[in-house]
Protein backbone atom coordinates (compact mmCIF):
# COMPACT_ATOMS: atom_id res chain seq x y z
CA UNK A 1 0.00 0.00 0.00
CA UNK A 2 1.12 3.47 -0.97
CA UNK A 3 2.04 5.99 1.74
CA UNK A 4 -0.90 8.34 0.94
CA UNK A 5 -3.42 5.03 0.94
CA UNK A 6 -2.06 4.34 4.03
CA UNK A 7 -2.59 7.87 5.42
CA UNK A 8 -6.22 7.49 3.86
CA UNK A 9 -6.79 4.62 5.87
CA UNK A 10 -5.72 5.94 8.79
CA UNK A 11 -7.88 8.51 8.82
CA UNK A 12 -10.87 6.89 7.68
CA UNK A 13 -10.07 4.47 11.24
CA UNK A 14 -9.64 7.62 13.11
CA UNK A 15 -12.85 9.04 11.87
CA UNK A 16 -14.96 5.69 12.49
CA UNK A 17 -13.77 5.50 16.40
CA UNK A 18 -14.46 8.49 17.08
CA UNK A 19 -17.95 8.05 15.91
CA UNK A 20 -18.51 5.22 17.88
CA UNK A 21 -17.55 6.80 21.22
CA UNK A 22 -19.16 9.68 23.09
CA UNK A 23 -17.56 12.99 22.26
CA UNK A 24 -15.01 13.70 25.22
CA UNK A 25 -16.91 16.43 26.06
CA UNK A 26 -20.26 14.89 26.56
CA UNK A 27 -21.44 16.06 29.60
CA UNK A 28 -24.35 14.46 31.71
CA UNK A 29 -26.87 16.94 33.06
CA UNK A 30 -30.18 17.00 35.36
CA UNK A 31 -33.15 15.90 33.73
CA UNK A 32 -35.72 18.17 33.51
CA UNK A 33 -38.92 16.78 34.57
CA UNK A 34 -42.61 17.72 33.02
CA UNK A 35 -44.02 17.88 36.19
CA UNK A 36 -47.71 18.75 36.38
CA UNK A 37 -49.03 21.33 38.60
CA UNK A 38 -49.21 20.99 42.22
CA UNK A 39 -47.39 17.33 41.92
CA UNK A 40 -44.06 17.10 43.55
CA UNK A 41 -40.85 16.91 42.16
CA UNK A 42 -39.80 13.07 41.85
CA UNK A 43 -35.96 13.31 42.27
CA UNK A 44 -36.95 14.85 46.26
CA UNK A 45 -38.37 11.32 46.76
CA UNK A 46 -35.05 10.19 48.41
CA UNK A 47 -33.37 8.84 45.22
CA UNK A 48 -30.08 9.55 43.39
CA UNK A 49 -29.81 12.67 41.01
CA UNK A 50 -31.99 11.73 37.98
CA UNK A 51 -29.84 12.63 34.65
CA UNK A 52 -30.79 12.66 30.79
CA UNK A 53 -28.64 9.92 30.32
CA UNK A 54 -29.85 7.76 32.72
CA UNK A 55 -33.28 8.32 31.40
CA UNK A 56 -31.75 8.03 28.31
CA UNK A 57 -30.43 4.34 29.14
CA UNK A 58 -33.41 3.37 31.17
CA UNK A 59 -36.03 4.02 28.10
CA UNK A 60 -33.63 2.07 26.16
CA UNK A 61 -33.56 -0.78 28.64
CA UNK A 62 -37.46 -0.56 28.86
CA UNK A 63 -37.58 -1.23 25.22
CA UNK A 64 -35.01 -3.97 25.11
CA UNK A 65 -35.87 -6.82 24.13
CA UNK A 66 -33.04 -8.84 24.74
CA UNK A 67 -33.58 -8.83 28.20
CA UNK A 68 -36.14 -11.46 28.19
CA UNK A 69 -34.95 -15.25 27.65
CA UNK A 70 -36.98 -15.06 24.00
CA UNK A 71 -36.07 -11.84 23.36
CA UNK A 72 -39.33 -11.13 22.35
CA UNK A 73 -40.65 -9.24 25.35
CA UNK A 74 -39.44 -6.01 27.11
CA UNK A 75 -40.77 -4.04 29.73
CA UNK A 76 -43.31 -2.27 27.13
CA UNK A 77 -44.38 -5.22 26.33
CA UNK A 78 -46.95 -5.36 29.38
CA UNK A 79 -46.32 -2.00 29.83
CA UNK A 80 -47.88 0.12 26.65
CA UNK A 81 -47.30 3.63 26.33
CA UNK A 82 -50.56 4.31 24.27
CA UNK A 83 -52.21 2.51 27.67
CA UNK A 84 -50.55 4.99 29.81
CA UNK A 85 -48.21 1.86 30.26
CA UNK A 86 -50.55 -0.94 31.12
CA UNK A 87 -51.51 -3.36 28.87
CA UNK A 88 -55.29 -4.94 27.51
CA UNK A 89 -55.37 -8.15 29.12
CA UNK A 90 -56.34 -9.60 32.33
CA UNK A 91 -53.28 -11.30 32.85
CA UNK A 92 -50.42 -10.73 30.33
CA UNK A 93 -48.49 -13.12 28.22
CA UNK A 94 -44.42 -14.09 29.46
CA UNK A 95 -41.90 -15.59 27.60
CA UNK A 96 -43.12 -18.92 25.77
CA UNK A 97 -46.89 -18.53 26.59
CA UNK A 98 -46.71 -18.56 30.09
CA UNK A 99 -48.78 -16.45 32.31
CA UNK A 100 -48.33 -14.52 36.00
CA UNK A 101 -51.09 -13.84 38.28
CA UNK A 102 -52.21 -10.09 38.17
CA UNK A 103 -53.30 -7.92 36.21
CA UNK A 104 -50.01 -5.45 34.74
CA UNK A 105 -50.63 -1.83 36.47
CA UNK A 106 -50.08 1.36 34.90
CA UNK A 107 -47.12 2.79 35.48
CA UNK A 108 -47.88 6.36 35.53
CA UNK A 109 -46.75 8.37 38.08
CA UNK A 110 -45.07 5.18 39.42
CA UNK A 111 -42.58 7.28 40.76
CA UNK A 112 -44.74 8.70 43.83
CA UNK A 113 -45.66 5.37 44.98
CA UNK A 114 -44.35 4.32 48.57
CA UNK A 115 -44.35 0.65 47.68
CA UNK A 116 -43.93 -1.37 44.42
CA UNK A 117 -46.90 -3.82 43.72
CA UNK A 118 -50.20 -4.56 44.73
CA UNK A 119 -49.56 -6.37 47.78
CA UNK A 120 -46.28 -3.98 48.28
CA UNK A 121 -43.72 -6.39 48.07
CA UNK A 122 -41.14 -4.67 47.05
CA UNK A 123 -39.83 -0.98 48.78
CA UNK A 124 -38.66 0.77 45.58
CA UNK A 125 -38.80 1.10 41.55
CA UNK A 126 -35.25 0.55 41.99
CA UNK A 127 -35.64 -3.07 43.42
CA UNK A 128 -39.01 -4.10 42.03
CA UNK A 129 -37.57 -3.69 38.10
CA UNK A 130 -35.67 -6.66 38.58
CA UNK A 131 -38.87 -9.02 39.32
CA UNK A 132 -40.07 -9.36 36.33
CA UNK A 133 -36.81 -9.65 34.56
CA UNK A 134 -36.11 -12.91 36.34
CA UNK A 135 -39.34 -14.03 37.03
CA UNK A 136 -39.57 -17.40 35.33
CA UNK A 137 -43.47 -16.45 33.97
CA UNK A 138 -42.60 -13.14 32.41
CA UNK A 139 -39.30 -12.18 30.89
CA UNK A 140 -37.31 -15.52 32.43
CA UNK A 141 -34.16 -13.97 32.14
CA UNK A 142 -30.60 -14.87 34.39
CA UNK A 143 -29.97 -11.38 35.80
CA UNK A 144 -26.63 -11.73 36.02
CA UNK A 145 -26.41 -12.80 31.98
CA UNK A 146 -28.92 -9.40 31.38
CA UNK A 147 -26.51 -7.40 33.30
CA UNK A 148 -23.49 -9.09 30.48
CA UNK A 149 -25.30 -8.49 28.01
CA UNK A 150 -25.97 -4.64 28.64
CA UNK A 151 -21.94 -4.56 29.70
CA UNK A 152 -21.23 -5.71 26.20
CA UNK A 153 -23.56 -3.48 24.24
CA UNK A 154 -20.89 -0.60 22.76
CA UNK A 155 -24.18 1.95 23.10
CA UNK A 156 -25.68 1.04 27.01
CA UNK A 157 -21.40 0.98 27.94
CA UNK A 158 -20.62 4.18 26.29
CA UNK A 159 -23.74 5.69 27.31
CA UNK A 160 -23.25 4.13 30.99
CA UNK A 161 -19.50 5.89 30.81
CA UNK A 162 -21.23 9.34 30.40
CA UNK A 163 -23.98 8.79 33.35
CA UNK A 164 -22.35 6.47 36.08
CA UNK A 165 -18.52 6.93 35.21
CA UNK A 166 -18.69 2.35 35.02
CA UNK A 167 -19.70 -0.15 32.98
CA UNK A 168 -23.08 -1.77 32.98
CA UNK A 169 -23.82 -3.22 36.04
CA UNK A 170 -26.76 -4.34 38.44
CA UNK A 171 -26.90 -0.83 40.09
CA UNK A 172 -26.53 0.91 36.34
CA UNK A 173 -28.93 -1.19 35.46
CA UNK A 174 -31.68 -0.77 38.28
CA UNK A 175 -31.12 3.17 38.69
CA UNK A 176 -31.91 3.08 34.84
CA UNK A 177 -35.17 1.79 34.67
CA UNK A 178 -35.88 3.00 37.62
CA UNK A 179 -34.80 6.77 36.35
CA UNK A 180 -37.09 6.47 33.03
CA UNK A 181 -39.79 5.46 34.88
CA UNK A 182 -39.42 8.58 37.20
CA UNK A 183 -40.14 10.52 34.43
CA UNK A 184 -43.62 8.96 33.30
CA UNK A 185 -45.64 12.10 35.10
CA UNK A 186 -49.55 12.15 34.04
CA UNK A 187 -51.64 15.03 35.85
CA UNK A 188 -52.58 17.34 33.04
CA UNK A 189 -56.20 15.15 31.89
CA UNK A 190 -59.76 17.47 31.76
CA UNK A 191 -59.87 17.03 35.24
CA UNK A 192 -56.77 18.99 35.96
CA UNK A 193 -57.40 21.69 33.58
CA UNK A 194 -61.26 22.40 34.99
CA UNK A 195 -59.71 22.02 38.91
CA UNK A 196 -57.46 25.03 37.54
CA UNK A 197 -60.41 26.73 36.15
CA UNK A 198 -58.92 26.15 32.43
CA UNK A 199 -62.19 23.78 31.44
CA UNK A 200 -65.50 22.66 32.29
CA UNK A 201 -66.83 19.67 32.88
CA UNK A 202 -70.09 18.16 30.90
CA UNK A 203 -73.83 17.79 33.00
CA UNK A 204 -72.64 14.45 32.98
CA UNK A 205 -69.11 14.32 33.76
CA UNK A 206 -69.78 17.50 36.60
CA UNK A 207 -72.75 15.07 38.39
CA UNK A 208 -70.41 11.94 38.10
CA UNK A 209 -67.37 14.02 39.79
CA UNK A 210 -70.01 15.53 42.70
CA UNK A 211 -71.20 12.03 43.48
CA UNK A 212 -67.45 10.44 43.58
CA UNK A 213 -66.38 12.80 46.07
CA UNK A 214 -69.85 12.72 48.02
CA UNK A 215 -70.12 10.65 50.98
CA UNK A 216 -73.10 8.37 49.39
CA UNK A 217 -70.80 6.72 47.37
CA UNK A 218 -67.33 7.45 49.45
CA UNK A 219 -65.34 6.46 46.56
CA UNK A 220 -62.73 9.54 47.38
CA UNK A 221 -62.00 8.06 50.72
CA UNK A 222 -59.62 5.89 49.30
CA UNK A 223 -59.30 7.21 45.90
CA UNK A 224 -58.08 10.46 47.43
CA UNK A 225 -55.65 12.86 46.59
CA UNK A 226 -54.35 14.22 42.88
CA UNK A 227 -53.17 10.62 42.39
CA UNK A 228 -56.78 9.11 43.27
CA UNK A 229 -55.13 6.49 45.95
CA UNK A 230 -54.33 6.92 49.28
CA UNK A 231 -51.95 3.70 48.85
CA UNK A 232 -53.68 1.75 51.72
CA UNK A 233 -54.62 -1.97 50.99
CA UNK A 234 -58.05 -2.86 51.02
CA UNK A 235 -60.42 -5.51 50.59
CA UNK A 236 -62.79 -4.60 48.31
CA UNK A 237 -65.25 -7.50 48.79
CA UNK A 238 -63.88 -9.10 45.34
CA UNK A 239 -64.72 -12.77 46.33
CA UNK A 240 -65.44 -14.70 49.19
CA UNK A 241 -62.68 -16.94 48.77
CA UNK A 242 -59.34 -15.09 47.23
CA UNK A 243 -57.32 -17.58 44.99
CA UNK A 244 -54.61 -14.21 45.24
CA UNK A 245 -54.28 -13.80 49.07
CA UNK A 246 -52.82 -10.12 48.38
CA UNK A 247 -51.16 -8.30 51.09
CA UNK A 248 -51.37 -11.62 53.32
CA UNK A 249 -48.74 -12.95 50.92
CA UNK A 250 -46.41 -10.74 52.33
CA UNK A 251 -47.14 -9.86 56.11
CA UNK A 252 -48.63 -13.83 56.80
CA UNK A 253 -51.50 -11.84 58.54
CA UNK A 254 -55.06 -13.45 58.17
CA UNK A 255 -56.44 -9.88 58.42
CA UNK A 256 -54.25 -8.91 55.48
CA UNK A 257 -56.14 -11.42 53.56
CA UNK A 258 -57.74 -10.43 49.74
CA UNK A 259 -56.19 -6.71 50.29
CA UNK A 260 -54.87 -5.00 47.50
CA UNK A 261 -53.11 -1.49 47.56
CA UNK A 262 -55.83 0.79 46.20
CA UNK A 263 -54.69 2.21 42.53
CA UNK A 264 -54.73 5.62 41.43
CA UNK A 265 -57.47 6.31 38.87
CA UNK A 266 -55.51 8.27 36.47
CA UNK A 267 -55.89 7.39 33.08
CA UNK A 268 -58.14 4.74 34.29
CA UNK A 269 -60.16 4.42 31.31
CA UNK A 270 -56.78 3.13 29.57
CA UNK A 271 -55.96 1.05 32.13
CA UNK A 272 -58.59 -1.86 31.41
CA UNK A 273 -59.12 -4.88 32.64
CA UNK A 274 -59.49 -3.59 36.35
CA UNK A 275 -58.85 -5.16 39.64
CA UNK A 276 -55.47 -6.83 40.85
CA UNK A 277 -56.70 -10.22 38.31
CA UNK A 278 -58.08 -8.15 35.96
CA UNK A 279 -61.73 -9.65 35.77
CA UNK A 280 -63.12 -6.74 35.17
CA UNK A 281 -63.26 -5.55 31.46
CA UNK A 282 -64.93 -2.50 31.64
CA UNK A 283 -65.41 0.92 34.19
CA UNK A 284 -69.18 0.16 34.07
CA UNK A 285 -68.97 -3.58 35.55
CA UNK A 286 -66.60 -1.92 38.02
CA UNK A 287 -68.85 1.19 39.26
CA UNK A 288 -71.20 -1.85 39.11
CA UNK A 289 -70.08 -3.49 41.39
CA UNK A 290 -69.42 -0.86 44.01
CA UNK A 291 -73.02 -0.27 43.77
CA UNK A 292 -73.65 -3.72 44.28
CA UNK A 293 -71.34 -3.95 47.70
CA UNK A 294 -69.04 -6.59 46.98
CA UNK A 295 -69.27 -9.73 48.58
CA UNK A 296 -68.99 -10.61 51.83
CA UNK A 297 -65.44 -11.85 53.19
CA UNK A 298 -64.22 -10.75 56.99
CA UNK A 299 -61.63 -8.47 55.59
CA UNK A 300 -63.64 -6.20 53.64
CA UNK A 301 -63.79 -2.21 54.24
CA UNK A 302 -66.59 -1.37 55.65
CA UNK A 303 -66.86 1.37 52.82
CA UNK A 304 -67.73 -1.19 50.76
CA UNK A 305 -71.39 -1.19 50.76
CA UNK A 306 -74.65 -1.32 48.37
CA UNK A 307 -74.88 2.71 47.43
CA UNK A 308 -78.07 2.36 45.52
CA UNK A 309 -76.94 3.94 42.10
CA UNK A 310 -79.16 4.60 39.73
CA UNK A 311 -77.99 4.16 35.98
CA UNK A 312 -77.39 7.25 34.88
CA UNK A 313 -75.48 7.78 38.47
CA UNK A 314 -73.66 5.22 37.36
CA UNK A 315 -72.83 6.59 33.41
CA UNK A 316 -72.52 9.33 35.05
CA UNK A 317 -69.27 8.03 37.47
CA UNK A 318 -67.98 6.63 34.31
CA UNK A 319 -68.39 9.68 32.37
CA UNK A 320 -66.53 12.00 35.46
CA UNK A 321 -63.67 8.96 35.19
CA UNK A 322 -63.14 9.28 31.80
CA UNK A 323 -61.87 12.96 32.47
CA UNK A 324 -58.96 11.67 34.02
CA UNK A 325 -57.16 10.56 30.94
CA UNK A 326 -54.38 12.70 30.35
CA UNK A 327 -54.22 12.80 26.54
CA UNK A 328 -50.62 14.97 26.44
CA UNK A 329 -49.19 12.15 28.83
CA UNK A 330 -49.85 9.86 26.34
CA UNK A 331 -48.28 11.83 23.33
CA UNK A 332 -45.17 12.66 25.14
CA UNK A 333 -44.44 9.18 25.65
CA UNK A 334 -45.87 7.90 22.92
CA UNK A 335 -43.03 5.83 21.02
CA UNK A 336 -43.21 3.14 18.03
CA UNK A 337 -42.86 0.07 19.61
CA UNK B 1 36.06 5.17 49.71
CA UNK B 2 37.63 5.06 52.84
CA UNK B 3 36.08 7.72 53.99
CA UNK B 4 32.54 6.12 52.97
CA UNK B 5 33.47 2.98 55.16
CA UNK B 6 33.90 4.95 57.88
CA UNK B 7 30.90 6.80 58.00
CA UNK B 8 29.00 3.91 57.25
CA UNK B 9 30.53 1.38 59.75
CA UNK B 10 29.97 5.14 62.17
CA UNK B 11 26.30 4.74 61.33
CA UNK B 12 25.90 0.55 62.31
CA UNK B 13 27.47 1.59 65.41
CA UNK B 14 24.73 4.47 65.89
CA UNK B 15 22.24 2.14 64.90
CA UNK B 16 23.12 -0.80 67.21
CA UNK B 17 23.19 1.65 70.01
CA UNK B 18 19.69 2.93 69.61
CA UNK B 19 18.21 -0.59 68.81
CA UNK B 20 20.56 -2.03 71.93
CA UNK B 21 19.09 0.63 74.44
CA UNK B 22 15.30 0.60 73.35
CA UNK B 23 13.89 -0.02 76.92
CA UNK B 24 11.44 -2.43 76.65
CA UNK B 25 8.28 -1.06 77.65
CA UNK B 26 7.65 -1.68 81.63
CA UNK B 27 4.25 -3.11 81.76
CA UNK B 28 1.34 -1.45 82.27
CA UNK B 29 -0.44 -2.50 85.56
CA UNK B 30 -3.66 -3.16 83.47
CA UNK B 31 -2.27 -5.26 81.00
CA UNK B 32 -1.65 -8.08 83.59
CA UNK B 33 -5.40 -8.51 83.45
CA UNK B 34 -5.80 -7.87 79.39
CA UNK B 35 -4.47 -10.96 78.54
CA UNK B 36 -6.57 -10.88 75.69
CA UNK B 37 -4.72 -8.28 74.13
CA UNK B 38 -1.09 -8.33 72.23
CA UNK B 39 0.82 -6.79 70.07
CA UNK B 40 0.08 -7.12 66.64
CA UNK B 41 -2.64 -8.26 64.29
CA UNK B 42 -3.89 -11.49 62.66
CA UNK B 43 -6.06 -12.62 60.16
CA UNK B 44 -9.14 -15.08 60.80
CA UNK B 45 -10.67 -17.46 58.45
CA UNK B 46 -13.39 -19.35 58.52
CA UNK B 47 -12.54 -23.06 57.23
CA UNK B 48 -15.78 -24.56 56.35
CA UNK B 49 -16.00 -28.93 55.83
CA UNK B 50 -19.36 -29.98 54.19
CA UNK B 51 -20.66 -33.61 55.17
CA UNK B 52 -23.63 -35.56 55.83
CA UNK B 53 -24.08 -37.45 58.65
CA UNK B 54 -20.50 -39.09 59.29
CA UNK B 55 -20.10 -38.96 55.30
CA UNK B 56 -17.66 -36.31 53.48
CA UNK B 57 -20.67 -34.23 50.80
CA UNK B 58 -20.37 -34.45 47.25
CA UNK B 59 -23.06 -33.81 44.79
CA UNK B 60 -21.84 -36.86 42.77
CA UNK B 61 -23.02 -39.08 46.39
CA UNK B 62 -25.93 -40.49 47.55
CA UNK B 63 -27.16 -40.46 50.80
CA UNK B 64 -30.29 -41.69 52.93
CA UNK B 65 -32.81 -39.95 55.42
CA UNK B 66 -34.57 -40.49 58.44
CA UNK B 67 -37.20 -41.74 56.42
CA UNK B 68 -35.13 -44.52 54.78
CA UNK B 69 -35.28 -42.68 51.49
CA UNK B 70 -31.75 -42.08 48.99
CA UNK B 71 -31.28 -38.17 48.00
CA UNK B 72 -28.75 -36.41 46.47
CA UNK B 73 -28.13 -32.71 46.79
CA UNK B 74 -28.08 -30.41 43.78
CA UNK B 75 -27.68 -27.05 44.57
CA UNK B 76 -26.09 -25.68 48.16
CA UNK B 77 -25.61 -22.31 48.92
CA UNK B 78 -25.57 -20.69 52.70
CA UNK B 79 -25.29 -17.22 54.05
CA UNK B 80 -23.48 -16.84 56.82
CA UNK B 81 -22.95 -13.55 58.68
CA UNK B 82 -22.42 -11.83 62.21
CA UNK B 83 -18.77 -13.06 63.04
CA UNK B 84 -17.01 -11.80 66.36
CA UNK B 85 -15.02 -12.94 68.63
CA UNK B 86 -15.90 -12.33 72.16
CA UNK B 87 -13.35 -11.42 74.72
CA UNK B 88 -12.97 -12.85 78.76
CA UNK B 89 -15.36 -9.80 79.48
CA UNK B 90 -17.67 -10.92 76.57
CA UNK B 91 -17.24 -7.77 74.48
CA UNK B 92 -17.95 -8.98 71.05
CA UNK B 93 -14.96 -7.63 68.58
CA UNK B 94 -16.54 -7.68 64.58
CA UNK B 95 -14.34 -9.45 62.54
CA UNK B 96 -13.77 -6.81 59.51
CA UNK B 97 -15.59 -9.60 56.99
CA UNK B 98 -19.16 -9.67 57.88
CA UNK B 99 -21.03 -11.69 55.27
CA UNK B 100 -20.02 -14.75 53.40
CA UNK B 101 -22.04 -16.87 51.10
CA UNK B 102 -20.72 -20.12 51.47
CA UNK B 103 -20.55 -23.20 49.03
CA UNK B 104 -19.17 -26.55 49.58
CA UNK B 105 -16.80 -26.25 46.32
CA UNK B 106 -14.75 -23.68 48.60
CA UNK B 107 -13.10 -24.10 52.20
CA UNK B 108 -11.99 -21.19 53.48
CA UNK B 109 -13.29 -17.76 53.68
CA UNK B 110 -10.92 -14.77 55.21
CA UNK B 111 -12.88 -13.03 57.34
CA UNK B 112 -10.01 -10.27 57.81
CA UNK B 113 -7.85 -8.65 60.21
CA UNK B 114 -8.02 -8.66 64.39
CA UNK B 115 -6.19 -7.87 66.99
CA UNK B 116 -3.64 -10.73 68.29
CA UNK B 117 -4.79 -12.08 71.70
CA UNK B 118 -6.95 -14.48 73.50
CA UNK B 119 -10.46 -14.59 72.54
CA UNK B 120 -13.17 -17.10 73.99
CA UNK B 121 -16.55 -17.19 72.15
CA UNK B 122 -16.98 -17.24 68.46
CA UNK B 123 -20.50 -16.11 67.18
CA UNK B 124 -22.13 -16.44 63.77
CA UNK B 125 -25.59 -16.02 62.07
CA UNK B 126 -27.02 -18.42 59.88
CA UNK B 127 -28.85 -15.64 58.02
CA UNK B 128 -28.78 -12.10 57.17
CA UNK B 129 -29.71 -9.22 60.22
CA UNK B 130 -32.93 -7.18 59.66
CA UNK B 131 -31.27 -3.85 58.32
CA UNK B 132 -29.23 -5.38 55.70
CA UNK B 133 -32.17 -8.06 54.70
CA UNK B 134 -34.22 -5.23 53.52
CA UNK B 135 -31.19 -3.61 51.87
CA UNK B 136 -31.10 -3.02 47.95
CA UNK B 137 -28.39 -5.70 46.46
CA UNK B 138 -28.04 -4.10 43.40
CA UNK B 139 -26.04 -1.09 45.93
CA UNK B 140 -23.18 -3.48 46.12
CA UNK B 141 -19.88 -3.74 44.39
CA UNK B 142 -19.81 -6.98 42.13
CA UNK B 143 -17.57 -8.56 44.57
CA UNK B 144 -19.86 -8.68 47.61
CA UNK B 145 -21.48 -11.93 48.41
CA UNK B 146 -24.45 -9.53 49.14
CA UNK B 147 -24.65 -8.31 45.07
CA UNK B 148 -26.73 -10.09 43.03
CA UNK B 149 -26.10 -13.98 42.53
CA UNK B 150 -27.12 -16.16 39.79
CA UNK B 151 -28.76 -18.65 40.41
CA UNK B 152 -30.58 -15.44 42.19
CA UNK B 153 -30.22 -15.78 46.13
CA UNK B 154 -32.65 -12.90 46.88
CA UNK B 155 -36.73 -12.01 46.80
CA UNK B 156 -37.20 -9.48 44.38
CA UNK B 157 -41.28 -10.01 44.99
CA UNK B 158 -41.02 -10.08 48.60
CA UNK B 159 -38.03 -7.99 49.21
CA UNK B 160 -35.20 -10.22 51.23
CA UNK B 161 -32.16 -12.54 50.86
CA UNK B 162 -32.80 -16.36 50.57
CA UNK B 163 -30.62 -17.13 53.26
CA UNK B 164 -29.93 -20.78 52.38
CA UNK B 165 -31.02 -22.45 49.61
CA UNK B 166 -30.86 -26.61 49.78
CA UNK B 167 -32.06 -28.46 46.51
CA UNK B 168 -31.94 -31.80 45.47
CA UNK B 169 -33.43 -35.15 44.17
CA UNK B 170 -34.91 -38.14 46.21
CA UNK B 171 -36.25 -41.43 45.36
CA UNK B 172 -39.50 -41.68 48.07
CA UNK B 173 -40.51 -44.84 46.22
CA UNK B 174 -37.35 -46.71 46.69
CA UNK B 175 -37.51 -47.59 42.91
CA UNK B 176 -34.20 -46.59 42.27
CA UNK B 177 -34.75 -43.54 40.91
CA UNK B 178 -34.68 -40.29 42.31
CA UNK B 179 -38.13 -38.77 41.13
CA UNK B 180 -38.87 -36.48 43.84
CA UNK B 181 -37.43 -32.72 43.62
CA UNK B 182 -36.76 -31.27 46.68
CA UNK B 183 -36.31 -27.46 47.05
CA UNK B 184 -36.02 -25.64 50.78
CA UNK B 185 -35.54 -21.41 50.24
CA UNK B 186 -35.45 -20.40 53.62
CA UNK B 187 -35.43 -16.44 54.05
CA UNK B 188 -37.14 -13.80 55.96
CA UNK B 189 -36.04 -12.02 59.34
CA UNK B 190 -37.91 -14.44 61.46
CA UNK B 191 -36.00 -17.33 60.32
CA UNK B 192 -32.29 -16.29 61.24
CA UNK B 193 -30.46 -18.20 64.00
CA UNK B 194 -27.41 -17.57 65.99
CA UNK B 195 -24.91 -20.17 66.67
CA UNK B 196 -22.06 -19.88 69.31
CA UNK B 197 -19.33 -21.59 70.84
CA UNK B 198 -16.59 -21.65 73.61
CA UNK B 199 -13.34 -21.81 71.72
CA UNK B 200 -10.53 -20.25 73.72
CA UNK B 201 -9.06 -19.14 70.25
CA UNK B 202 -5.51 -17.96 70.48
CA UNK B 203 -5.39 -15.39 67.39
CA UNK B 204 -1.54 -15.39 66.05
CA UNK B 205 -0.34 -12.55 64.88
CA UNK B 206 1.13 -12.10 61.29
CA UNK B 207 -0.28 -15.16 60.35
CA UNK B 208 -3.81 -16.74 59.60
CA UNK B 209 -6.04 -18.09 62.22
CA UNK B 210 -8.52 -20.70 61.09
CA UNK B 211 -11.73 -21.30 62.95
CA UNK B 212 -13.23 -24.81 61.94
CA UNK B 213 -17.07 -25.37 61.37
CA UNK B 214 -18.71 -28.19 60.62
CA UNK B 215 -21.59 -28.04 58.22
CA UNK B 216 -23.65 -31.43 58.64
CA UNK B 217 -26.22 -30.59 55.68
CA UNK B 218 -28.00 -33.81 56.47
CA UNK B 219 -29.01 -32.49 59.79
CA UNK B 220 -31.08 -29.51 57.74
CA UNK B 221 -33.29 -31.93 56.44
CA UNK B 222 -34.04 -33.98 60.07
CA UNK B 223 -37.59 -34.96 60.08
CA UNK B 224 -38.36 -33.43 57.03
CA UNK B 225 -40.04 -36.46 54.85
CA UNK B 226 -39.47 -35.46 50.97
CA UNK B 227 -42.62 -37.25 50.35
CA UNK B 228 -44.80 -35.37 51.59
CA UNK B 229 -42.83 -31.71 52.51
CA UNK B 230 -40.48 -31.78 49.77
CA UNK B 231 -40.40 -28.08 49.33
CA UNK B 232 -40.70 -24.77 50.62
CA UNK B 233 -40.04 -21.27 49.73
CA UNK B 234 -40.84 -19.95 53.37
CA UNK B 235 -43.72 -17.67 52.77
CA UNK B 236 -45.74 -20.25 51.15
CA UNK B 237 -44.71 -22.73 53.97
CA UNK B 238 -43.61 -21.04 57.04
CA UNK B 239 -44.09 -24.32 59.60
CA UNK B 240 -41.92 -26.67 57.60
CA UNK B 241 -39.53 -23.59 56.91
CA UNK B 242 -39.08 -22.84 60.79
CA UNK B 243 -38.77 -26.51 61.08
CA UNK B 244 -35.29 -26.43 58.74
CA UNK B 245 -34.13 -22.98 60.09
CA UNK B 246 -34.54 -24.73 63.33
CA UNK B 247 -32.73 -27.85 62.38
CA UNK B 248 -29.98 -25.37 61.11
CA UNK B 249 -28.45 -24.15 64.43
CA UNK B 250 -27.50 -28.57 65.10
CA UNK B 251 -26.21 -28.34 61.10
CA UNK B 252 -23.49 -26.27 61.72
CA UNK B 253 -20.70 -27.19 64.10
CA UNK B 254 -18.57 -24.67 65.47
CA UNK B 255 -15.11 -26.68 66.24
Amino acid sequence: MSHRNKYVLFCILVWLFSCSQPKKDVKDKPHTFHIPVGFKHPDLLGVDSITDFKVKIGKRMFFDKNLSSTKELSCASCHIPSQAFSDTIAISDGVLGRKGFRNAPSLANVAYQPVMFVDGGSPTIEMQVVAPITDSNEMNMDYLEAINYLANDSIYRSWSMVAYGRVPDAYVFTRSIAAYQRTLLSGDAKYDQVVQGDASFTEEEQRGYDLFFSDKTNCSSCHSGNLFTNYTYQNIGLYTTYSDSGRMRITLNEEDRGKFKVPSLRNVALTYPYMHDGSKATLEEVVSFFDRGGKDHPNKSELIKPLHLTEQEQKDIVSFLHTLTDKKFIERHAVNY
Amino acid sequence: MKTINKFLGIALLLSLFIIGCKKEKADDPKDEHDHHHSDGTGTVSLATTFKVGTNPYSTDSTYTNGFGDDYKFTFVRIYLSGFNLTDHDSVEQALPNQYLLVDPQTSSYGLGTIDAGHYHDFNLTIGIDSATNHSDPNTYPIESPLYPQSPAMHWSWNSGYIFYKLEGVADTNNDGTFETTFSYHIGMDALKRQVSKTIHKDVMKDQDNPIQVTIDLGKFLTNVDFETERTTHTMNDMPLATKIADNAVTAIEIQ
